[in-house]
């Protein structure tokens, strides 16, 4: 796991992308759920469709970002047919590359960006 | 938009085929479910017209992502994880786009004599800046078929360039009389070795592999 011990050989992702990583976070979560976290995390600014969705998850899955849990939620507490996901180690490892990109971006911009708002 | 359910579903399940069909078989069932879901809480919720405000964004989402879906089938998410692209291949992007949009113009509408010189020497830009671009994919491929390919396309677009530029820097015309029959064989000579090179592109498979750099992230 070299790549994940050195962040900077993670590259930046799409904001999407990034959007869809976080609203899954430490948990398992299905499309829907996915599509209501992005949409409080972001204060809704950002409000994903089914397609904007799946396709975000496509990718995701498609390099090992994420990866569908096998593990199902109780019949009487959820509809069988969703397929929950979670993050993969190397989803984590991008993930925690970002999040040190962006603090990097805001600790630089933090001085004086805040002074026009008082 | 008061559809029934099962209406609904039927329109909505009608508007997934327009994504790819692998795309659909694997995740159709649950764009259904999610459908169901978000019709569901516009109904309960207290916002007037929440239900058509629904079937609109249903509707903007389709039309955005499954044409989005085709272009990148061949793609992962390597794309929004790979560096952004230098300033040089977005510069021969946007030339590309332009040489397109002037070139589609170009039979569309009607362009007044005095445009002709603008429109010939930005196509013919953009014509380069394809070649460039694609040359590069091709060269990892085939180095020897792909500079040949690209050579022979960029030599009669620099002979339309000059015959087309100079004239105009002269006098705001374009050659006439003898002059013109040479420029006339130059763009036949452009758009016969343009053919060749996308003979060549589609022979080498360099379009399709523009969606595949390798991230590095395969080595975890």
């Amino acid at each position: 796991m070299q790549a994940i011990e050195d962040r900077r050989d993670l590259p930046p992702i799409s904001r999407t992308a990034f959007h869809v990583l976080v609203a899954i976070g430490p948990e398992e979560r299905h499309g829907y759920a996915i599509m209501q976290e992005v949409a409080r995390i972001t204060n809704g600014a950002t409000r994903l469709g089914p397609g904007g969705v799946y396709t975000t998850i496509r990718r995701l899955l498609d390099d090992g970002l994420i990866e569908e849990s096998d593990d199902r939620p109780d019949e009487e507490l959820d509809d069988q047919r969703r397929r929950y996901y979670r993050l993969t180690g190397l989803g984590r490892a991008v993930v925690a590359a970002e999040v040190a990109r962006l603090e990097s971006l805001v600790e630089a911009a933090r001085p004086w960006a805040l002074e026009s708002l008082g | 938009m008061t559809l029934g359910a099962g209406v609904g579903e039927r329109v909505y399940r009608g508007l997934l085929r327009l994504y790819p069909a692998e795309y659909r078989d694997r995740f159709s069932g649950e764009m259904v479910q999610l459908f169901h879901d978000k019709l569901r809480d516009a109904r309960a919720g207290s916002v007037s017209g929440g239900t058509v405000r629904a079937w609109l964004t249903l509707l903007g989402d389709v039309a955005v992502t499954a044409p989005s879906e085709h272009l990148r089938r061949n793609r992962t998410v390597a794309h929004s994880l790979s560096s952004a692209p230098p300033i040089s291949a977005r510069a021969l992007g946007i030339a590309g786009i332009l040489a397109g949009i002037v070139a589609l113009a170009a039979f569309v509408i009607e362009i007044p004599q005095e445009l002709f010189p603008p429109r010939i020497i930005l196509m013919n830009l953009g014509f380069i800046a394809i070649v460039l671009a694609v040359h590069r994919r091709q060269a990892a491929i085939a180095p020897k078929l792909a500079l040949l390919a690209a050579v022979l396309a960029m030599l009669p677009n620099a002979w339309v360039l000059v015959m087309v530029v100079l004239p105009v820097l002269r006098s705001g015309a374009i050659f006439g009389g003898a002059l013109g029959l040479v420029l006339f064989w130059a763009e036949v000579a452009l758009w016969v070795t343009i053919a060749l090179f996308g003979a060549v592109t589609l022979r080498l498979g360099a379009v399709t592999r523009l969606g595949a750099p390798r991230l590095p992230l395969a080595r975890c």
